[in-house]
């Protein structure tokens, strides 16, 4: 075969050396083309099971990597290590080593369809045998990986997530595009929708039929589970002030990664502790959830009381909570799910105030953060103030001065001009944050004073802020 | 309102920042280190056996692919 080639091609430089070639008589004599799709299609299988292979063994180093520690203190250790987990949801590092079984899938699906396409040139019967089973098996990943679009199906794939963020994106976006192909799958998912309440009407009658012959059940209606929006994070501009905000940052997703992930209730206390004496700034307000936090609280409770052995817990997260909720309320008041949750909240807080016999600062910041603010009238609640202890510790007067300030602030920022806000018991307040003879309380003063600007009003509401008993603006 | 709260976090963050205690922030991050460390080692080692399935599954069907399947080749 080779030399015939080569005889036409000298024939073809030179005619004269090898006269009279005929191309035509050349005959294929290598493998028949099916035998090349085979082979083709197997070295396809191999390479797709080679490259699973090297992402495993790339996976290996990348989880080395991630449980290696930096050099330094503690805190920073925790930080990069709390970046890189961070960096793991971020850059989707789950759904790439998810997609390592998706390749041997794949691979698999190949070798199938391979091996029934050679048998087919061998004999049909066993080919048919083999393309069967190739069928069921791509068939039903296919439908699998339908039926587990929604969340809560325990068949996930990685095309199904792929398939769910799509839709979600597409859902959210508004641009050209997206509307035309919402338009178009309308329709393709309404047929699928039909189609899967159909089957699943049918299935249901089948297993009634079977088990209780002459009863008609009905298939339980589908629940839809509402995934809670994430807020976009604000961007404030300090000027020349400078903070750390990478590692306040780093901070706030410590304390949240913990939240989320123990059930341990001293390690709750800890964190919980460790984001009351943090200051929640705008840019790091949204990272912690005041959900979370809220059912630590209420963990805390039964039947309108504190557990036994719980109300320094209670409190540590109370605190935590109202300081989450009051820098969130300030900075997005109209937002519905933080109001509905405040509401629910308060509905709790009231019955356990009445029920704790000792000053509860947590309890009662909650309080006075879950009032809803209203025109003109009284803003009360402060009574619970009014017995504050001596000696409360340092970060629980620098927690409630900051959701003090902030609640002011929400307050005032819905009154008309020259309306007369009463806030009742403000001056024991003021008083029993310096009874320890520290300086929170002329701290607070320069704190108002700096944070309310020029109009005159404003300024006579400072000057009476810290004057007790009953402050008028 | 931007502007009240503007001045409103900028004092916050000039007159109480510096009374913040480090005891606590250092209390929370030996607590953490234990948790994190117990977490990622359980991840890790997940991780690791899906790996090492795969790998063992990738060399099971190469060997498959090599000496089971008897294919003429050229």
């Amino acid at each position: 075969m080779t030399a015939a080639y080569m005889q036409i091609l000298i024939h073809a430089v030179n005619n004269s050396l090898v006269p009279n070639v005929d191309p035509s008589s050349v005959a294929w004599t290598g493998p028949p083309p099916e035998i090349v799709t085979v082979q083709s299609l197997l070295y396809a299988s191999l390479a797709t099971s080679l490259l699973a292979a090297f992402l495993a063994i790339l996976g290996k180093q990348w989880v080395n990597r991630y449980l290696r520690d930096c050099a330094g203190p503690i805190a920073n250790k925790n930080r990069d290590r709390q970046r890189k987990l961070d960096g793991l949801e971020e850059w989707r590092f789950n759904f790439v080593i998810d997609s390592i079984a998706t390749m041997l899938q794949l691979a698999l699906l190949l070798f199938g369809g391979t091996l029934s396409l050679y048998l087919w040139t061998i004999n049909r019967t066993v080919a048919w045998v083999i393309l069967s089973f190739t069928l069921f098996g791509v068939t039903s990943y296919a439908f699998l990986t339908l039926a587990a679009v929604p969340y809560y199906c325990p068949y996930q794939t990685p095309p199904s997530i792929l398939i769910r963020t799509l839709s979600r994106h597409l859902t959210h976006n508004n641009t050209t595009f997206a509307r035309s192909v919402r338009h178009r799958t309308a329709s393709l998912a309404g047929f699928y929708s039909r189609f899967m309440k159909k089957s699943r009407q049918m299935l249901g009658r089948l297993r009634s039929a079977l088990q209780n012959p002459g009863r008609v059940q009905h298939t339980p209606v589908d629940i839809e589970y509402a995934r809670p929006a994430v807020a976009k994070p604000l961007t404030w501009n300090f000027g020349e002030i400078c903070i750390d905000w990478e590692g306040y940052k780093a901070d706030i997703r410590c304390i949240s990664w913990m939240l989320d992930y123990t059930t341990d209730s001293d390690v709750i206390f800890c964190a919980a502790q460790f984001a009351t004496n943090t200051i929640l700034y705008p840019e790091i307000a949204n990272i912690l959830s005041p959900r979370v936090l809220a059912s630590h609280f209420l963990g805390c409770l039964s039947h309108g009381e504190v557990f036994p052995g719980k109300l320094e817990h209670a409190n540590v997260i109370g605190m935590a909570l109202a300081s989450v909720l009051s820098v969130q309320l300030c900075l997005e008041p109209e937002r519905g799910d933080l109001q509905r949750l405040s509401h629910s909240i308060h509905h709790y807080t009231n019955s356990v105030s009445e029920s704790v016999p000792t000053f509860s600062p947590g309890v009662g910041i909650l309080n006075i953060v879950l009032q809803t603010p209203v025109q003109g009238g009284s803003f009360q609640k402060w009574e619970v103030f009014s017995n504050i202890p001596h000696g409360l510790p340092m970060t629980d007067k620098l927690c409630l001065s900051s959701v003090v300030l902030q609640t002011i602030w929400r307050w005032r920022r819905i009154q008309v001009p020259n309306t007369v806000l009463v806030l009742e018991e403000i001056g024991p307040f003021c008083k029993g944050l310096v009874a320890n003879g520290d300086h929170i309380s002329s701290t607070l003063k320069k704190t108002v004073s700096s944070s309310w600007p020029s109009p005159s009003d404003t300024q006579q509401m400072i000057f009476t802020f810290c004057s007790p008993p009953t402050l008028s603006v | 309102m931007i502007t009240l709260n503007h001045s409103f976090f900028s004092a916050l963050k000039e007159f109480i920042e510096p009374l913040r205690t480090n005891d606590l922030r250092t209390d929370f991050y030996t607590v953490y280190r234990r948790e994190s460390r117990e977490f990622d080692q359980d991840y890790a080692r997940k991780k690791d056996e899906d790996f090492n399935a795969t790998l063992v599954f990738v060399s099971r069907l190469i060997f498959v692919l090599d000496t089971e399947c008897r294919i003429p080749r050229y």
